[in-house]
């Protein structure tokens, strides 16, 4: 039976079209998954079923009957239940207070009575929490639980979950796979938003893949393969493989020895590491978000006091480049020009400086010899960065950064939120590094990309390497399980 | 026998002197807890002074003051709450910004109204409850008070159950902490922001009523002197909680009866520096506990539906 | 070629100026006056008359000195309430230096009173600043308390130490003739302290958009956390603009001494601080703006007492006009945000 039909969706934002003629059904009790790249139209389509957006144009049918989902509070009354990538709880209160939240208008809020039903309610679906504790504390697995109880306390016969394995580790992933299947036996109806193809192959029976705002395909995911759904999604035939010459290892550059730090709340993050890189040598580390990542590549760029242990760059000087993870928070300064932006790094230093004043000039013809090097777009090299692309705004990072050779590059999640052109620069620019004898830190959550780049591999499990592998030797799985604690068979 | 007259007399001024304090802290509390900064209880309670004094001057009238100063107080919220919520103001320039017109327009309009005159409003006597009252010490300070005192009590405990055990202070806090979730579960953001805000005003419109109808009996210019300010330290001093805050707000008035009492305690310290005393021990409150006291997560930040993403 | 957008920052802060004079006409009629003679009695005073010029010249040096401490403090993201304040410690510092030293020629006397003032302005503003930057400290609400600390510190030392003897109310005995500044519009009050102020505004003009260490305080104001990984110390900028903006204030309170009052009175500004916040805000950042604005809000008050005199309109109004334009300004900057916002 139809449980949802999107029929010729259409929605604008000024001239862009985000959402084009998106045609699309789902039967009741399946898990469908949409695919695409960033500003393929995912969100808005989301946005649309969620009730955030109206469309320009189209119709949506529910269980054959034509709806119209105007705000967050319909879409709940019909029955829809939106699962966000960033979680929609209040960390402050607790499990019961988030799932009860809107619900009702109550001079006398009955708390006993609802731990009670919540209680009942994750029983039944088998989601196990503890009512009374405070979302804060929770882990992310169990934070995510909590939001699908809060939809299901609302009577959602659609969840809607948008990229809900990104912050996940292995295990919790295969538990809430487990947990959507069962809710599908159950009548539920759920639509999977991801960019991650193996997942979707796994767990979805239909998938939908979006491009540049169309429904290119509607597949029955047991016909297809992870490959041709790539295509699909970039709309060009892809090589994955990166051409990468053998590593040409040369001298000692980073010597890192039974480094502990501390992160800002003073609990140890980083305990015991160990490791040496050399010049010419990528050197790659896996793992979910939050097992110390950042905190080691602080370390290493010396912006984070060390607790014990020792780092020995001395041979590098001060050369390090740091593209930090979040270009925008911490990378740039959105109001400022390319010009201004990239010597972030230089501007007490001669060119740019000079007898106390800072060289126009000089800033300036720097910022074109960058973007011409990087390939950096824009209509006017005097607009503020804020205006550029995600891609472009990289770029601009990964000009300051490399500029001046730097013997030492740490990379943190360097390709997040860029689309496939821009991930192939980041790519070939570091390789090139690689190829000049600079030696990489190459931190990313994007296995396959770790895999594919790196000349040795660590696993990073909270604040400790389970292991360094070899990546032609290794599997996905593999790594995987390393990432999630689990020990090598 | 005096040195027991003297404390019981200490306590009683340093309550008086709290109540302002108290009104503006809690009216801070509901703004500050639904995530606007309100650095505007200044201007409000500078508000709430001038129109109850204007209003009971010209209908003998105090409690016709009482009513103006609060609706007065709800306006100056409801001009907060849109700059801040829907122009989207940066909440601390609008405060600034109230604080500064309140000021200007206030002094003008005392000028041309009361033109110097000292003569006293008709206040508000206080309410004995007999047989209680008699108490020593404690009789008079919480059964012998007037109607603003009794008021403040109440609102501090209605205020408590309100915040953990209703569905509106579930909502509140939401808000403060992060609206993003409030958004998504059908909750108006905008909504409860100007609710809180507008309240806020009232709350510290009815302290500047008391300075002017109980405590000194006439408007004068500037006469809410920082105590819209020392407000704040309370509310952060307290943690954002009715109780906590209105205790601090206690701690303050405190400081300041030191100056009325002083002589009679016989020491001979100079008036300026107990005046300074209370700004002091509210830097100390804000230094001793920084780090500490928490605010509001979604406190100062501008919120849009489009932020969700 | 001048773009709408580039014409907006000069547009907005005279519409805002416009409309808070509209809304002030309003107040004057409620005054039982006719706006248009208020005004013009007002700003033909202040600004067309010698000795009402040299007025509006004495005012707006301290306004402006003030308003480049808290646009200094804006810059690196830092609202610096404390100006008031920062003035009467500054005017303290250099009464100290004008009493207690005798017997130096100017030359050296001067220099040296106005750097104590800049001193004990500094002082002033670094304790909010090293309290914020520090232990993390809101600077809104210390700035603001530390005003009414000094007001009454002030207050203090005037009646009891530093009263000058049989006077009948509280100021300090006269400062040493060489530590006075000269007065450069003869038979008017205006004081070489309005040529130091636009001296100092020229220099902070270069310093905040040329040199690297505008740079550096910019980074820190749009993202402390990128200047963090800029390896720039966020903490040390912060306390920098606070005693730098204290600094600058104090050195209003030093002219108004040296160059105005010659003694310590127990009231040193009415309220100078406060306008400077407003002037500030008005000038969007700009230091052209704030010597603007500055002259504009010295003119207001110069003339006040004039037109309170001929046509009774309290001269408080004024501050009702200021604190509108402030209003006003703030809404204007808002919409702009919005309109950019929907742009993107």
């Amino acid at each position: 039976m139809i449980y949802l039909q999107l029929e010729n969706i259409t929605k604008h934002f000024n001239s862009f079209i985000a959402n084009d003629k998106i045609n699309l059904t789902i039967e009741s009790g399946k898990i469908h998954g949409i695919l695409g790249e960033n500003g393929a139209g995912k969100t808005t389509l989301m946005n649309i079923l969620s009730g955030f957006y109206q469309p320009d144009s189209g119709n949506i049918y529910l269980e054959g009957k034509r709806v119209k989902i105007n705000s967050p509070r319909a879409a709940i009354k019909l029955g829809i239940g939106m699962i966000y990538q960033h979680f929609m709880l209040v960390p402050q209160l607790t499990v019961t207070e988030n799932i009860i939240l809107g619900t009702e208008s109550k001079w006398h809020l009955n708390l006993q009575k609802k731990q009670q039903e919540i209680t009942n309610l994750s029983q039944l679906y088998q989601l196990e929490i503890n009512p009374n504790a405070k979302v804060k504390d929770l882990p992310v697995g169990t934070q995510q639980r909590v939001e699908i109880l809060k939809v299901l306390y609302r009577g959602a016969k659609l969840l809607i979950l948008d990229e809900p394995t990104a912050v996940l580790a292995p295990q919790e992933v295969t538990s809430l796979i487990t947990i959507l299947r069962q809710l599908a036996l159950r009548g539920n109806t759920i639509i999977f938003i991801s960019h991650k193809l193996a997942e979707v192959i796994n767990l979805c029976d239909t998938v939908t893949v979006l491009r540049h705002g169309q429904a290119v395909a509607t597949i029955n995911s047991k016909n297809t393969t992870t490959h041709e759904l790539a295509e699909l999604m970039v709309g060009r035939k892809l090589s994955l493989n990166l051409q990468k010459s053998p590593a040409s290892l040369g001298k000692l550059v980073l010597s890192v020895e039974n480094l502990q730090v501390t992160d800002d709340r003073g609990i140890n993050a980083v305990h015991n590491i160990s490791f040496q890189l050399r010049e010419g040598e990528i050197f790659g580390i896996a793992g979910v978000d939050g097992n110390g990542q950042r905190e080691l590549a602080d370390a290493i760029a010396g912006l984070q006091p060390i607790k014990a242990g020792k780092i020995d760059c001395s041979s590098v000087g001060t050369k390090i480049g740091y593209i930090p993870e979040d270009r925008q928070k911490m990378g740039l300064v959105l109001q400022f020009n390319v010009g201004e932006n990239l010597i972030l790094r230089s501007f007490q230093k001669f060119p740019f400086c000079h007898q106390f004043l800072l060289q126009k000039q000089a800033i300036k013809n720097h910022a074109q010899v960058a973007m011409q090097a990087f390939d950096i777009r824009t209509n006017c090299a005097d607009i503020q960065v804020s205006q550029l692309s995600g891609g472009n705004q990289q770029k601009v990072v990964l000009a300051r950064e490399l500029a001046g050779e730097p013997r030492l590059i740490i990379a943190m999640q360097p390709t997040r939120g860029l689309d496939v052109g821009a991930t192939e620069l980041v790519h070939q620019k570091l390789l090139a590094e690689r190829g000049r004898g600079a030696a990489i830190l190459y931190i990313s959550t994007e296995l396959e990309e770790v895999i594919a780049i790196s000349d040795r591999i660590a696993v990073m499990y909270k604040g400790k390497f389970m292991d360094i592998l070899d990546p032609e030797k290794t599997t996905v799985e593999e790594i995987g399980l390393l990432m999630g604690g689990g020990k090598k068979s | 026998m005096n040195n027991f007259n003297l404390f019981s007399d200490y306590l009683v001024a340093s309550l008086h002197l709290s109540i302002p304090l108290a009104f503006a802290a809690l009216g801070g509390f509901y703004s500050e807890r639904s995530g606007v900064l309100n650095i505007a209880l200044e201007g409000m309670l500078l508000t709430g002074a001038f129109t109850s004094a204007t209003i009971t001057f010209y209908t003998s009238n105090p409690w016709l003051g009482i009513v103006a100063a609060v609706i007065a107080g709800g306006l100056v919220g409801l001009l907060h709450a849109f700059l801040s919520v829907t122009l989207r103001v940066d909440q601390l320039v609008s405060g600034l910004a109230i604080n500064l017109v309140a000021s200007g327009i206030t002094s003008f309009l005392a000028r041309l109204i009361f033109n110097g005159s000292t003569q006293r409003l008709p206040g508000i006597e206080a309410i004995i409850i007999p047989g209680l009252s008699q108490i020593p010490i404690i009789g008079i300070l919480l059964f012998q008070q007037d109607i603003f005192v009794y008021l403040l009590l109440m609102l501090i405990m209605l205020t408590t159950y309100i915040l953990f055990y209703t569905s509106f202070g579930l909502t509140l806090r939401a808000v403060g902490e992060y609206p993003p979730a409030a958004d998504t579960a059908g909750l108006s953001v905008p909504s409860v922001r100007y609710c809180a805000v507008i309240m806020s005003g009232c709350l510290a419109s009815l302290g500047g009523a008391y300075l002017t109808l109980v405590q000194i009996r006439f408007f004068v210019e500037g006469m809410s002197a920082g105590k819209g300010f020392i407000a704040i330290a309370a509310l952060i001093f307290g943690k954002w909680h009715p109780v906590g805050s209105a205790l601090a707000c206690l701690l303050f008035g405190a400081t300041e009866a030191l100056q009325l009492q002083i002589q009679a305690f016989g020491a001979n310290i100079p008036y300026q520096f107990l005046l300074m005393l209370p700004y002091i021990i509210a830097i100390l409150a804000l230094v001793g506990l920084a780090g500490k006291s928490i605010p509001p997560k979604a406190l100062g930040i501008r919120y849009s539906q489009g932020d969700r993403h | 070629m001048i773009t709408p957008n580039k014409l907006l920052p000069i547009i907005s802060p005279l519409i805002a100026i416009t409309l808070s004079l509209l809304v002030g006409a309003i107040l004057i009629l409620l005054a039982g006056a006719n706006p248009i003679v208020a005004y013009t009695t007002l700003f033909q005073e202040s600004l067309s008359t010698y000795f009402g010029l040299g007025n509006t010249l004495t005012k707006m040096t301290p306004l402006l000195f003030t308003s480049l401490g808290v646009l200094v403090s804006l810059r690196a993201g830092q609202f610096n309430i404390g100006g008031e304040g920062q003035i009467y410690l500054g005017a303290l510092g250099s009464s100290l230096i004008g009493l207690y030293i005798q017997g130096i020629p100017a030359l050296i006397h001067i220099p040296l009173a106005l750097l104590m003032g800049f001193i004990f302005g500094a002082f002033w503003g670094l304790i909010p600043g090293y309290l914020k930057a520090i232990k993390g400290v809101n600077e809104v609400i210390t700035t603001l308390l530390l005003n009414y600390i000094a007001i009454n510190l002030i207050s203090y030392l005037v009646q009891n130490p530093l009263k000058a003897p049989a006077a009948p109310s509280p100021y300090s005995p006269l400062i040493a003739k060489t530590a006075q500044l000269p007065i450069i519009l003869p038979g008017s009050l205006a004081h070489g302290g309005i040529i130091l102020a636009l001296i100092t505004a020229g220099i902070l003009w270069v310093v905040l958009v040329r040199s690297p260490l505008g740079y550096q305080i910019n980074v820190v104001g749009f993202n402390p956390i990128a200047a963090r990984y800029a390896k720039i110390s966020v903490e040390r900028t912060i306390m920098l603009v606070m005693g730098l903006g204290g600094g600058l204030a104090g050195l209003a309170g030093a002219c108004e001494v040296m160059g105005l009052k010659y003694r310590l009175f127990e009231q040193v500004s009415p309220g100078y601080g406060f306008d400077a916040i407003a002037i500030a805000f008005l000038s969007r950042g700009n230091v052209l703006g704030i010597v603007l604005t500055s002259l504009f809000f010295a003119a207001l008050r110069s003339g006040a007492n004039v037109m309170q005199r001929s046509t009774s309109v309290p001269s408080t109004v004024v501050y009702a006009i200021q604190g509108l334009t402030v209003l006003f300004i703030a809404i204007a900057l808002a919409l702009e945000y919005r309109g950019k916002e929907i742009k993107n």
